[in-house]
């Protein structure tokens, strides 16, 4: 059983999603004005960190705020979690299953939706990350040679993301309780991604078990990736674990899929 | 506030069977009305037949297909209107919904313009496309309702509680546009109702369902008074 790709649905999607919040004009201007807040927030915690030295852990000062935007801007993959909150709780209370009498696939339905609202956001905010680079102190940001592997490397971790948001999802047809889950994602993803603080800083043993799992490949691997910071042939290795990992989640993805429809209940009138 | 405590810590689960011994078949272009008190299981019912719901055992096929599959020939297949869960987007107009929906079902830019042209001439609905949903009335909104989940010519409709909220006129018109759509389109129809009048006035078939079984399988012509037939079905000893 396939549900075909159709571009003009999620077109449509993205396009009723945007109109629909432009309704909140007010909560726009708060969540971009807050993206960058935070961005401040960060510089103020790392220039506390660092109080003039040269380098913490191995990463140099000069290399922080590029650090910090480009932690931005994979964090804005994770930044979906309350629309992974707001699905499971509609699969919960049973207002999902207005998605689920279409042919199309129900949850990249509910991501569009999702994501639609925020494409104005994150242009501007990708827009002003381009143009950061030409601001001294974010020499760092995305060094000759980085910009393809960059891409390459952020593509794998939303696609990973995504994998697992879905996982969540499927989760919710199963477990009433699967809310927990993208709260505990949301709470871990920055620190153990690599994505808010260096992974180095953590202690060795947590970053041996953290390389165990998909969670640095998400934040660390782009991460140093565009800041040119890999060791030669380290990406090569890393892109490949993120292309395992994103085969291996496949037939999870299906077996939980199955499973989990099979036990939904479909609550409420 | 005591229990809620302790089911935090301690959740006490229990099996409910919604619908057992619900065997029946329905013809082609037949409307039927599904007629029960609460939790009878009408609406599980309609969630097993639009594939919502895995029946724990037992067997349904719905045109020829296991709902619960979801084949996508099967979801082009049906329309559902739930009375109580809106499909449209209550912040745009509902015609933003309408574009939607074709690309979903893949209909054609011209079949859609026609097709819209024809429905929303049949629903009285021409001049609300424009407006946003959450600016109409619930009559309004049902009928706009009703317009999304047929705009694809499903083979198979099933209405939960279409009528549910609306006033005397609002009822009446909506279930006078059912009934015409079943006799333009020849489109099966299966209703779910607490109004013995939508039954009354729109089915040809009337079911009564108690505790998750079939108690009542009948032609609604042939029924002198319903409202009597429901209370003493539901009433007798299963």
């Amino acid at each position: 059983m396939t549900l075909h790709w159709k571009p003009r649905a999620y077109y449509r999607i993205l396009r009723n999603a945007f109109i629909s919040d432009l309704e909140y004009r007010s909560s726009y201007y708060i969540l971009f004005a807050a993206s960058w807040i935070t961005v401040a927030m960060e510089l103020a915690l790392f220039r506390q960190i660092y109080k003039g030295r040269p380098e913490v852990g191995g990463l140099p000062a000069s290399v922080v705020p590029a650090f910090i935007v480009l932690g931005m801007f994979l964090r804005y993959g994770s930044t979906l979690w309350s629309m992974i909150s707001e699905c499971v709780e509609e699969i919960r209370n049973g207002n999902f299953r207005r998605f689920l009498i279409q042919p199309i696939h129900y949850p990249s339905y509910f991501f569009a939706k999702a994501i639609g609202p925020k494409i104005p956001t994150w242009t501007l905010s990708l827009v002003t990350i381009v143009a950061l680079k030409f601001f001294p102190g974010f020499d760092a940001l995305l060094p000759p040679g980085t910009r393809l592997p960059f891409l390459v490397a952020a593509a794998l971790s939303y696609v990973l993301i995504w994998q697992i948001y879905l996982l969540i999802v499927y989760l919710g047809f199963w477990f009433e309780e699967a809310h927990f889950l993208s709260v505990a994602f949301n709470i871990g993803v920055g620190i153990l991604s690599g994505s808010l603080l260096p992974l180095d800083w953590l202690p060795d043993a947590a970053v041996r078990f953290l390389r165990l799992t998909p969670l640095p490949l998400l934040g660390d691997f782009p991460m140093r990736t565009g800041l040119g910071r890999l060791d030669a042939g380290e990406f090569e290795i890393r892109a490949l674990q993120a292309l395992l990992w994103i085969l291996a989640l496949i037939p999870l993805l299906a077996w939980t899929k199955r499973r989990a429809l099979r036990s939904y209940e479909s609550f409420g009138g | 506030m005591a229990a809620a405590v302790k089911a935090f810590f301690r959740p006490k689960v229990s099996t409910k069977w919604a619908v057992a011994g619900l065997d029946f078949q329905v013809a082609a272009g037949q409307v039927v009305g599904l007629v029960g008190a609460n939790g009878a299981g009408k609406t599980t019912f309609l969630k097993m037949a639009a594939g919502l719901l895995h029946p724990t055992e037992g067997e349904i096929r719905v045109l020829g297909h296991v709902p619960h599959e979801r084949d996508p020939n099967f979801l082009r297949s049906i329309g559902m209107v739930m009375g109580q869960k809106s499909q449209l987007w209550i912040d745009i107009p509902a015609s933003e919904t309408l574009e939607l929906l074709a690309a979903v079902y893949d209909i054609p830019s011209e079949v859609y313009r026609k097709r819209l042209d024809d429905l929303a001439r049949l629903f009285d609905v021409k001049e609300h496309l424009g407006v946003q949903v959450r600016r109409l009335s619930l009559g309004e909104r049902m009928k706009l309702e009703i317009v999304a989940a047929v705009l694809h010519e499903p083979r198979l409709l099933l209405l939960d509680e279409p009528t549910i909220g609306l006033d005397v006129v609002a009822k009446d018109r909506i279930r006078g546009l059912v009934r015409d759509y079943n006799v333009e389109k020849g489109t099966t129809i299966v209703l779910s109702s607490h109004d013995m009048d939508d039954i009354a006035e729109v089915c040809h078939r009337l079911l009564i369902i108690h505790h998750g079984a079939l108690r009542f399988d009948g032609s609604v012509s042939e029924v002198a008074s319903l409202k009597s037939l429901v209370l003493e079905t539901l009433s007798s000893p299963a």
